[in-house]
This record gives structure tokens, C-alpha cells and sequence, in this order.
């Protein structure tokens, strides 16, 4: 500590006085800028050279501690491990614990504020994934069923899929409907082809109809075609009694006969046919067969009488019918003709109406015609007289267009001299007017040449600079808000008309003096003293004198410049080089500088307003 | 020397190019007051309390010289800043 404050205290003494004296020594010989910049430097920051002395100083002060620390713990290098172990651990834990919280704290807060969760996934490693997660976590909190729904989403389009397959069965065809009429009743069949085809409505609908007609159809012929086999079968059992009968009779006379068609009859054969069964199986059928025979011819009487009266009773119903024939068609033939006399007089009736029907349309139609060729006749005479009277409306204007135009030739071949006459005088008028603008303007100009001419002598002439403002004044009034003059005018510095412009000479007998001043300033540097002021008088009297043609950037030679371009009579050019100066020498020419300015503004204000005047002159013509 | 009657009655303060030249007239003259000034100085010291001896004559004679001096570095040094000021004008 000791030494590092001596050393800085020695630097702060010494700085001061090393830094002044060679600055000084280095302006005077003419020494550039940045030395002395360097030496600024040098004076803001002293520390530099101390940096060692405190360097060392800084690790003293450090090096003692660790080993205060290890006298106190008075155990050897063993010890000191674990309790760097320790120390260790305690800081992973901090660390971990700290990063914990921060990234919980962090997660939590991303959660909450869009702002901070940007930030967040953008910026910290592993921060989206964590946002991620926990963002997943409570989504499935809030919707269980997010899984499960997805699922079932899946399962819709297999669904949609089954309607497509046609079973085998379906469509149109005969065979089917047949195979199954077999089995079951036809109305059950009938209902069962229709269910079919009910199944099969995804097919073509034209199909439809005709299947289920199709199905009525054989169902009806089924129905037939039973019926027709159960009759057979009736009747064969109706045959059956009958044959013991014949079996009996054949044994011993029995009794035959055919045409008993009458149950009661029937009755008593079968009766009959019984008793003589039963007498012949008796041993002495011979007793009866007398009476036996007897009976069976009376028997068979009664058979024929039957018969008899069943003839009789036919022909009697023969007859009955014949006649009942007989009256009806007398009936129809009345009926026949009745239903003749009614029609012819219903057609003659309708005949007349339809003629007189017809004679009402034909003469309404009639009517109609009528009418609209009346109609149109008139329409037409309408028309006509519309035409009449424009072709008269025509005509009259045509005879008032002839008139006019003859009027108006007549008017032109006599008056038109007269019209030819005053239009000559009017274009003299107009030459002569015209001539009288074009004397005014050429007026004007010479007088504003004149005003420019006077300013230039005023200028020119003047021994002293003399304000030349009455003269600009009259050049103003003379150029009547000339927009060129105006601006020339304004471009002008006010103080040059004000107080006067040197002349030449002047310009040049200035230009001597201040170049003696610049030519003692001229090997001055920047930012420099009062010794290198010195320097620079007592050393530019020593100086050679340059050559006017050499080309350089140093003081001298724009200086010898400058003299031989004013002494050409070029001051622009002059002017340009002159502002090439730097430093000092800028400074002290800018006094001179100013006025050769303000002298070439005029001069070339002055030209402007010359040239202007003669365009105005020539654009007169 | 028309020229100088426009300029004195145009501004009071200098024309450029004679900026350098009335630095140097200040310069010499304070040079020369400050330093009589010190060397008054260092002689009434000297007899008052040095018993006549000649080097606070020659001390009060550094101070002014030294002073002087210094105001004229500071005056050439910013030189440029009223100068601009006043072409401005």
C-alpha cells in the first residue's frame, strides 16, 4: 500500500512538468498534431504506469486470507478437502434449488402473461418444452375424454363404408322368388318376396315395381294350382262308398241301377242291396226270392217312373225356357229400338245446336274483322295525314333556308367589300398597337441597360466604396417584377449595396497585406502557443520565396498563386484558391475572402440582369 | 487610408488579418506591466523583510514575466473562437 501511493504521488507530481516542456519544444519545431494529442492522453489517464505497483499490491492483500483460513482450520490437506467438498455441494444445491425456483417461478408466470411467455420459450433453453408440458398436463385436466374422442373420430369413416356391399340375393330374378314359394304358404311367400325386395331398395328403383308384381303374379298362380290338385282328391273319397255296394250286388241279383242320381233313391238301393246280402248269407234264401224279385221289379218301377216324371219335368223346364227366351228377346228388341229413337233424336238435336252454334261464332268472328279493319283503315289515314303534314312542315323550311341563303348571298356580294375593308383596318390597327408595344419594350430595355450601365460606372468609378443602392432601386423599377432580375437581385448580399464594393485594385492592395500576415502565420500548427507564434514570425522571415508556377498545398505557394492569378485579373479564380487556406491562415484571410465575394456576387448579379435585357430585346420580334 | 476610415467607422473590433498582430500588442504590453509589477513587488519585499538581497527582486520579476506569459498562450491558443464571432457578425 505504502509504495503504490508514493508511486502515484510521484507520478502526480512529475506528469505536469514532463508534459508541458516537450509539447512545447515539439510545436516549436513544427511538430504535428497528434503528439500533442498524445500527450492529452497521457495527462487524462496516469494510472498506466502505476499498473504494476498495484498489481502487486492487490494479491497481497488476497494472499493472506486463504491462508488465515487455513490456520484457523488447523487440520491438514485432508480436511481441507471435504470442507471444499462441502462448500461445493452447498453452492450445487443453491445453484439447483435457485435455478428450480426460477424456472417454476418462470413457468408459472409464462402460463399466466402471453408477454412473458414469449420470452420465455424464445429465450431460455429447455423453457418451451417445460411450457409444453405443463400447458399438455392441463389440457387433459380439463378434458378427460380429448383421447377418447379422437378415437371415435377414427371409427365414423368405417361405418360409412359398410352401405356398399350388396348382398348376393338382391337384384331381379325369377328363380328366387319360385325356390321359396315351395316351401311356405303363397301369401306368406307374397310377403316375404316383398320384405326381399325391401331389402334390396338400395338397388335401381325402376327394378322395384316390377319385382313385387312379379312376386303378386306367382303367388296368385300358386293359389290356382292348389286348388286344382285338392279337387281330384275330393272326389276319389266320394267314389269310395260306393264299391261294397257293387261287390255285394255281384254275389246274387243284385240290384242295379245306373241313372238313380236322387239321394233318396240311392238310399233305398243301398238299404235294399243290404236285405238281399243279408238274405242270400241266409241258408234258405229260397223262400224269399220270390218276393225278392218282386220287390225288386217294383223296385225298378219305381226306378223308371222316376225317371219318367224327372223327363217330363225337364221337358216342361225346356219349354218354360224357350219361352222365357222368347220374351226376352222381344224385351231387347223393344229395348233395341227404343234406345234407336232416343239416339236419332239426341243427334238430331245436337245437330241444330251445333248449327246454330257455329252461325253465333261465325258472325261474332265477322264482327271481329269488321271492327279491326276499320281500325286499320283509320290507323293508316292517320299515318298519312302525320306524313302530309311534315312533308308541308319540310317544304316551308326549305323555302325559308333558300330565302335566307339568298338573302344572305345577295347581302355577301354587295356588303362582303365592306366586311374585307374594316378586317384591313383592324390589322393595321393591330400593326400599328403592336409596333407601339414593341417601341415601348424596346424603350424599357434600353432604359434597364442604361440603369445596369450606371450601376456598372457607379461601381467602376468609385474611389472609395460608395453605397450604389439608388442605382439598384431604378434597375428594379425599369425591370417591372422581371423574375430573373428579381432573383439576381436577391442574390445579392445586402451589406454590398448598402455600404459599397472595394474596386480591384483595392482588392488587390488587401490581398498584399494580408498575404504578409498569412505568410508569418504560415507554419503554425494547430491549437499552438504563444513560443510557436514566435517561432513561426521569426521563421517565415527566413523562408524562400516560391515559384509562381509550382504546384503544392503549403501557404506559400497558394499565396504566390492567388497574386499572379489577381494580378491576371481572374479574382474568381483567386477566390477558389484562396479558400483552399487552413488554420490560422483561413482565419486571418477571411476578412479579405468576404469582400472579393460579395464583389463577384455583384459582378455576376450585374451580368445576369445585362444578358436579360438583351433577351428581351431580341424576343421582341 | 480611406479604406481604414470605412473599416473603423464599419466595427470596433479588428480586421482579420490584424487579429495576430493586436494578440502580440496585448501580449507584450501585459508582459511588460506584470512584470514591472512583480519586480515593484519583489523589491519592496526584499527591503522590508530580505535585508536588501537581490533574489525576491529577481522571483517577483519570474511571477509577473511567467504570469504574462501565460495569458498570452491561452489568448493565442483559443484564438480562433472570437475571431469567428466577430466575422460573423
Amino acid at each position: 500500500m505504502l509504495r503504490s501511493s508514493i508511486s502515484s504521488g510521484r507520478q502526480l507530481l512529475s506528469s505536469p512538468v514532463r508534459q508541458r516542456v516537450p509539447a512545447q519544444w515539439l510545436s516549436k519545431a513544427g511538430a504535428s498534431t497528434r503528439l500533442s494529442g498524445q500527450r492529452f492522453f497521457a495527462d487524462a489517464k496516469p494510472p498506466t504506469p502505476a499498473t504494476p505497483s498495484s498489481e502487486s499490491s492487490i494479491p497481497r492483500n488476497d494472499i493472506p486470507k486463504p491462508l488465515e483460513q487455513e490456520s484457523k482450520a488447523p487440520s491438514s490437506s485432508p480436511k481441507v478437502a471435504p470442507q471444499k467438498t462441502g462448500r461445493f455441494r452447498r453452492f450445487l444445491l443453491y445453484l439447483i434449488l435457485s435455478s428450480g425456483i426460477a424456472y417454476g417461478g418462470s413457468i408459472f408466470l409464462a402460463l399466466k402473461s402471453d408477454n412473458f411467455h414469449d420470452f420465455f420459450t424464445e429465450y431460455i433453453p429447455y423453457g418451451e418444452e417445460c411450457v409444453l408440458y405443463f400447458e399438455e398436463r392441463d389440457f387433459y385436466r380439463r378434458f378427460p375424454n380429448a383421447s377418447r374422442a379422437s378415437n371415435r373420430i377414427h371409427a365414423i369413416p368405417k361405418d360409412e363404408g359398410k352401405p356398399v356391399t350388396i348382398p348376393s340375393k338382391s337384384g331381379l330374378s325369377w328363380n328366387v322368388a319360385r325356390v321359396e314359394d315351395t316351401g311356405s304358404d303363397a301369401s306368406k311367400a307374397g310377403s316375404h318376396t316383398a320384405a326381399k325386395a325391401e331389402e334390396a331398395q338400395t338397388k335401381t328403383e325402376a327394378s322395384k315395381p316390377e319385382q313385387r308384381t312379379a312376386a303378386v303374379k306367382k303367388a296368385k298362380e300358386d293359389k290356382a294350382n292348389k286348388e286344382s290338385s285338392t279337387e281330384p282328391t275330393k272326389t276319389v273319397s266320394l267314389d269310395e262308398p260306393r264299391k261294397p255296394a257293387v261287390d255285394a250286388a255281384g254275389s246274387i241279383g243284385l240290384l242295379q241301377h245306373e241313372e238313380g242320381d236322387e239321394p233318396v233313391v240311392q238310399e233305398l238301393v243301398k238299404t235294399f242291396n243290404d236285405i238281399v246280402s243279408v238274405i242270400s248269407a241266409d241258408a234258405n234264401a229260397g223262400h224269399y226270392s220270390a218276393s225278392i224279385a218282386k220287390a225288386t221289379e217294383n223296385l225298378q218301377k219305381i226306378g223308371d217312373k222316376i225317371n219318367s216324371i224327372r223327363s217330363e219335368a225337364k221337358n216342361a223346364a225346356e219349354e218354360e225356357i224357350k219361352k222365357a227366351h222368347a220374351t226376352f228377346d222381344e224385351a231387347a228388341q223393344e229395348l233395341m229400338r227404343r234406345f234407336e229413337e232416343t239416339r236419332n233424336m239426341d243427334l238430331a238435336q245436337f245437330r241444330e245446336e251445333f248449327e246454330t252454334e257455329r252461325e253465333k261464332l261465325a258472325s261474332a268472328y265477322q264482327e271481329k274483322i269488321k271492327t279491326e279493319l276499320s281500325r286499320a283503315q283509320d290507323l293508316a289515314e292517320q299515318r298519312l295525314k302525320n306524313e302530309l303534314v311534315e312533308q308541308a312542315i319540310e317544304l316551308n323550311r326549305k323555302y325559308i333556308h333558300e330565302v335566307q341563303d339568298l338573302v344572305e348571298r345577295e347581302r355577301e356580294g354587295r356588303l362582303g367589300k365592306l366586311n374585307e375593308l374594316s378586317a384591313n383596318i383592324a390589322e393595321l390597327e393591330n400593326l400599328t398597337t403592336g409596333w407601339g408595344s414593341v417601341i415601348d419594350t424596346n424603350l424599357k430595355t434600353q432604359q434597364l441597360q442604361i440603369a445596369v450601365d450606371a450601376v456598372r460606372t457607379a461601381l467602376e468609378r468609385a474611389e472609395v466604396p460608395r453605397p450604389f443602392l439608388r442605382e439598384l432601386v431604378a434597375v428594379k423599377e425599369l425591370a417591372a417584377d422581371d423574375p430573373v432580375v428579381d432573383a439576381a437581385i436577391a442574390s445579392i448580399n445586402p451589406t454590398a449595396y448598402q455600404r459599397g464594393i472595394p474596386s480591384t485594385a483595392m482588392i488587390i492592395e488587401r490581398f498584399r497585406r494580408v498575404a504578409g500576415e498569412v505568410r508569418k502565420a504560415s507554419l503554425l500548427p494547430e491549437d499552438a502557443g504563444i513560443a510557436s507564434h514566435a517561432a513561426s514570425m521569426v521563421l517565415s522571415k527566413v523562408m524562400f520565396k516560391k515559384d509562381a508556377l509550382a504546384d503544392g498545398d503549403d501557404v506559400e505557394s497558394i499565396l504566390v498563386r492567388t497574386e499572379n492569378l489577381l494580378e491576371q485579373g481572374n479574382v474568381d479564380a483567386a477566390a477558389r484558391e484562396m479558400n483552399t487556406l487552413q488554420g490560422w491562415a483561413k482565419i486571418l484571410s477571411k476578412d479579405w475572402l468576404a469582400d472579393v465575394r460579395r464583389v463577384l456576387e455583384v459582378k455576376q448579379a450585374l451580368e445576369v440582369i445585362e444578358t436579360e435585357a438583351r433577351l428581351q430585346c431580341l424576343r421582341v420580334e | 487610408m480611406a479604406e481604414n476610415e470605412s473599416q473603423v467607422a464599419r466595427v470596433t473590433k479588428p480586421v482579420s488579418e490584424a487579429l495576430l498582430n493586436e494578440k502580440w500588442d496585448r501580449a507584450i504590453s501585459s508582459m511588460i506591466i506584470k512584470s514591472s509589477i512583480g519586480l515593484s513587488f519583489g523589491v519592496v519585499f526584499s527591503v522590508l523583510l530580505f535585508k536588501r538581497r537581490a533574489w525576491p527582486a529577481w522571483v517577483g520579476l519570474g511571477f509577473g514575466a511567467g504570469r504574462a506569459w501565460e495569458e498570452a498562450d491561452a489568448s493565442f491558443r483559443r484564438g480562433d473562437s472570437p475571431v469567428r464571432d466577430a466575422l460573423r457578425r
